[in-house]
């Protein structure tokens, strides 16, 4: 991390240390470098390995080798690691890499050239999209492979049900509602509420989590909601801490604590998580089906050919509301044709089979309305 | 050469001269490539920079927001001052404990003890600063909570610790804390140059002191501190520099605001590098130009800097230190 | 300064002979009592809290001591009772967070730290498993530290010679004076730097090399520091010696200023490389991390650890928070690794010269 470099003679005065003789080389000193030449060797020499897959089946016909690397989108993580290790069981000898750098890095290095595809919560910028096609020599396109919905989770000791429509979030996190039992929280929860002061906990960093939560408040709270929609927010009151670890840590360690994060850490902290009313009737609980269900009518295409990156409607009335859809950006026609053709069997696997392994991971599957849309531009890839 | 055959020099002090100078041009070779890295990175900051601060459309330098990305309104003020109050307050925290580590290992340690006690304090400054702030995450932010409300509620009156909406009780992610954090990664340095310093006093200083019945503090005071003034005041404007410069320990305990405020316990604060580190990942172009224009203020700060410790410590005539500084 | 004479002969009065000294058994039972007194206290009044408890117990422990020490000894001895103090509290103060550290990375590490863990990448590993383990991130970060010093050593050493040797007036002034603003680049900012200018101006892609580029560029100023001030520390006895016996400059300085001074130019080294091994900012722009063991530096991306605990900390799952620890731990091993040897080199120097 960037730490101002300091001049070591300053650190460690060995002034009165060093030999001021012509020393052979003495046997202590022999010992420890032998030492460290061991260590280096240790790690050196072949004795770690790559996971052995068991390749139990033979490689599939539609199975393509090489590298390809990835970056970009943190949300997106823990379903790429996924999806690395299931495509590798059928298909050894293919090594893909993905890493969570943040969607903007993402889109950066994909316009770069250092990476083959980028996982992105955002759909590019024109000026990033231009840079995104001069790369790839023909159109960059964004191809959804994952959908989730963002939680508003809480630690509040006696309270293990809450419902919170867009406008009481709103007050709490512009820390206008500062206490649990306040009438706002009181109408929409019968029963005793307890009398302990809210903490409600934001990303100090930029994130499409904040993007997404703020994208909703901004829609359903009725002009309440005077903080705007972006990645990062000037926010008036609550507490920031980085990343979602981060919010989660402090909402762990904090009595009368709420924050949103992606399902998978409350599932993981087994902190219980609020139904949300937006625009719909209904309080609704995130599950994997509420958040499809959301964005079967919420999400919309506005690319155009092979391009499915889209929009969300925050004010579409069915399902979990506060849901999103993940992308990763690829070349159309890819310039170096094994790489394309691993990329292409890699995204046809994630927006096909791999789609079952969202739910366990806290993500859901993509809305059935794009589905068929996805696959085939997964096919289409070159 | 010719001229040196002239006089008569042999054949091989020609050849010697002429390895001189190879190997002179050599060494000089390799400073002034140094040089030159030194230039190309201030280069490079200044052109990544240039677009961000032509498109801004706030003041760069009083903006209390940070929006290049949107609304393209951005400015360095909260920033700056966030670095230079944790900075301070980190310096105002590890300073005392600091010296206090240099006397006690130099004048009131056994011998053989202080040796090795030295060596734990060092061990500090090889921690990883990852390391620092994921302990800091997972357990310092909690226990701190209990003496920020100490301090919210018996010395509140005080200006820096006022609490007016009593936040400071539930949340730990403040100025304060990354102050904390920075101190316990400066004191190593600042109590190494200054046991450095210290222990440099001519012991005829010392013991003349002590002959004349000076009790131990006092022989301090009047034959050790005069003396190690100037490379006291550097090891502390080293630990300065450490401060200011310092990024994912701060960027894991700060609540990242833009706002410029003295209440240090109340949540909230920024800093330059973290802020980088904060931001970055998510930038899109003009976002990332406009944080590389933050870093150039740093390195201009931290600069300064340099030129103040290296002022302090050449008026203070300690030119002997210099080579260490 | 130089008016702070030594004390008067009214004061220095209570440190003559007569005066009673406090014994050392008087001291402990006055800081006792405090402790016991700070205790009833929290006990009976509205005071309570850990850390409310250790702050009025310390200032009433050296409270008591030193106002004991004031009326039986004297202001001048109860003020150097006061210091002693303070120095020692000073130290206690400093050492707890490294013991706190220490003790918090190693209770959480040795979870997950095993043989297994050393010996095994993170390639194929889904979110939800818990095998999994650092060793293509020990790889890279020994493949990229060692690179970085394999640059920076020799630059650095050179450097250092002409500033000893041959540089003289106001280039070898501002040489020096540039160097040690280069102690002030933050590391992100050198990642930055060597991303835009090898990874995307030159076209070389992400490599562990690009990393080892970047941290040695932070090694640079650190060893150039240490190697100059260990050269200036040979006698110059030895040098005329050799000039004497009609040896070259040069060769004087390679055969006999360097390995007198190389046991501390090593230490400087060794400690440079400490420092670097826990930089994670310049690697994420420079080698950008990959799941599986890549061997080859010089192109492709590349793990190491700092990465490794920084990435793994990001997931929600235990099990990675756990491998973000071993990590921790497996980071801190390395760097007291060659902190300790780096201690033991010069250590026996010391025993040498004596």
């Amino acid at each position: 991390m960037p730490t101002v470099r300091l001049p070591f003679t300053l650190l460690f005065p060995f002034k009165h240390l060093p030999s001021l003789r012509f020393a052979a080389m003495n046997p202590t000193r022999r010992v420890i470098l032998a030492g460290l030449a061991g260590l280096s060797l240790l790690a050196g020499a072949a004795c770690g390995s790559d996971n052995g897959t068991k390749t139990t089946t033979a490689n599939r016909s539609d199975c393509a080798k090489g590298q390809i690397s990835g970056a970009g989108s943190t949300f997106q993580q823990n379903i790429e690691q996924q999806w690395i290790k299931d495509y590798r069981v059928t298909c050894t000898g293919a090594q893909i890499n993905y890493q969570g750098t943040g969607s903007g890095a993402g889109i950066e290095q994909f316009g770069a050239g250092t990476i083959d595809f980028a996982g992105s919560d955002v759909t590019m910028k024109p000026a990033e999209q231009a840079k995104a096609d001069t790369r790839c020599g023909s159109k960059a396109i964004h191809v959804p492979v994952t959908a989730g919905g963002i939680a508003v989770m809480y630690n509040v000791k006696g309270l293990s049900a809450l419902n919170l429509p867009a406008k009481t979030l709103s007050g709490i996190f512009q820390g206008k509602i500062k206490k649990w039992n306040d009438p706002a929280i009181a109408a929409d929860n019968p029963g005793s509420l307890p009398a302990t002061t809210i903490a409600a906990y934001h990303r100090s960093d930029g994130s499409g989590t904040t993007k997404v939560f703020s994208g909703f408040l901004d829609a359903n709270a009725g002009g309440d909601w005077k903080l705007g929609v972006d990645k990062q927010l000037n926010w008036t009151g609550g507490q920031g801490a980085k990343g979602s670890d981060g919010v989660t840590a402090g909402v762990k360690q904090t009595d009368g604590a709420i924050t949103y994060v992606e399902v998978s850490f409350a599932k993981a902290n087994s902190l219980p998580t609020a139904k949300v009313k937006g625009a719909g009737a209904d309080f609704v609980p995130l599950t994997s089906g509420t958040v499809g269900k959301f964005l079967d009518t919420a999400f919309t295409v506005k690319g155009t050919g092979n391009d499915l990156g889209g929009k969300i409607d925050f004010k579409a009335t069915d399902g979990y509301p506060i849901s999103t859809v993940s992308y990763v950006i690829v070349c159309e026609k890819g310039k170096d044709a094994a790489k394309a053709e691993l990329l292409k069997a890699y995204v046809s696997y994630a927006t096909g089979a791999g789609q079952g392994v969202a739910e366990s991971l806290g993500f859901a599957a993509l809305p059935a309305s794009i589905g068929d849309k996805v696959k085939a531009t997964a096919r289409a890839l070159s | 050469m010719t001229t040196s055959s002239a006089l008569g020099t042999t054949g091989v002090g020609g050849a010697r001269r002429r390895g001189d100078a190879i190997f002179r041009g050599i060494t000089l070779g390799a400073g002034l490539f140094v040089l030159a890295i030194l230039a190309a990175i201030a280069i490079f900051l200044l052109i990544r920079a240039i677009p961000a601060l032509s498109q801004d459309k706030g003041n760069f330098f009083t903006a209390k927001i940070w929006d290049p990305d949107g609304s393209k309104v951005f400015g360095i003020a909260a920033l700056a001052f966030g670095t230079v109050l944790s900075s301070v307050l980190a310096l105002v925290i590890a300073v005392p404990v600091a010296l206090g580590v240099a006397l006690f290992i130099v004048e009131y340690a056994p011998r053989r003890l202080a040796n090795i006690l030295g060596y734990a304090v060092d061990m500090l400054a090889a921690v990883p600063s990852v390391v620092y702030g994921l302990w800091a995450v997972y357990f310092l932010l909690t226990e701190m909570i209990p003496l920020q409300r100490f301090l919210a509620v018996h010395a509140g009156w005080f200006p820096l610790f006022a609490d007016p909406e009593g936040k400071a009780s539930r949340y730990s992610q403040s100025v304060f804390a990354a102050s904390i954090i920075l101190a316990i990664m400066i004191v190593p340095i600042v109590a190494a140059v200054s046991r450095d310093v210290l222990s440099q006093v001519d012991p005829a200083l010392r013991e003349a002191a002590l002959a004349l019945g000076a009790t131990r503090w006092e022989m301090i005071r009047v034959a050790m501190l005069p003396p190690s003034r100037p490379g006291l005041t550097g090891a502390i404007m080293l630990g300065l520099g450490r401060a200011l410069g310092e990024t994912i320990a701060v960027a894991l305990v700060i609540g990242a605001t833009f706002d410029i405020s003295w209440h240090i316990l109340t949540p909230g604060g920024n800093t330059i590098a973290a802020n980088i580190a904060n931001r970055f990942g998510e930038s899109g172009d003009l976002g990332r130009s406009a944080l590389i224009a933050s870093g150039l203020v740093l390195f201009a700060i931290t600069l300064a800097v340099n030129l103040m410790a290296r002022a302090i410590i050449y008026r203070g005539g300690a030119v002997e230190r210099s080579a260490a500084v | 300064m130089s008016t702070a004479v030594l004390p008067d002969r009214k004061v220095r009065g209570d440190l003559s002979l007569r005066t009673p000294r406090l014994s050392p058994l008087v001291a402990v039972s006055c800081a006792v009592g405090a402790l016991a007194a700070t205790a009833a206290a929290f006990a009976v009044t509205p005071l309570a809290g850990r850390a409310e408890f250790v702050i009025v117990a310390a200032l009433a422990m050296v409270g008591a001591v030193t106002g004991v020490s004031w009326r039986i000894e004297g202001r001048r001895r109860a003020l150097n009772r006061l210091v002693t103090l303070g120095a020692g509290a000073a130290f206690a103060l400093a050492l707890l967070p490294l013991g706190a550290v220490l003790a918090y990375t190693i209770s959480r590490g040795l979870k997950r730290f095993s043989g297994d863990f050393l010996t095994h990448s993170m390639a194929g590993i889904g979110p939800l498993d818990k095998a999994g383990g650092a060793y293509h991130a020990i790889i890279g970060t020994l493949e990229q530290v060692g690179l970085a010093t394999v640059i920076a050593v020799p630059l650095g050493l050179l450097v250092a010679i002409y500033l000893t040797e041959y540089g003289r007036g106001r280039l070898a002034r501002s040489l020096r004076f540039f160097i040690d603003v280069m102690t002030g680049v933050p590391s992100i900012v050198a990642g930055l730097f060597i991303f835009a200018f090898w990874v995307l101006a030159l076209h070389r892609g992400f490599s562990g090399f690009a990393a080892a580029l970047s941290l040695a560029i932070l090694m640079l100023p650190v060893i150039v520091r240490t190697a100059e001030e260990m050269i200036r520390l040979v006698p110059a006895t030895l040098r005329e010696a050799s000039y004497a016996l009609g040896v070259a400059k040069w060769r004087t300085i390679i055969s006999i200023v360097l390995p007198t001074a190389l046991t501390g130019i090593t230490t400087g080294v060794l400690l440079a490389i400490a420092r670097v091994t826990g930089e994670t900012a310049p690697l994420l722009l420079t080698a950008s991390g990959n799941s599986f063991i890549h061997t080859d530096p010089f192109s492709g991306p590349q793990s190491a650890l700092p990465l490794l605990v920084f990435q793994q900390t990001q997931s929600a799952f235990n099990v990675a928070i756990d491998r973000a620890w071993a990590g921790a731990l497996t980071l801190i091993l390395i760097v007291v690794l060659l902190y300790v040897s780096a201690r033991l080199l010069t250590r026996r120097n010391t025993l040498a010269r004596r």
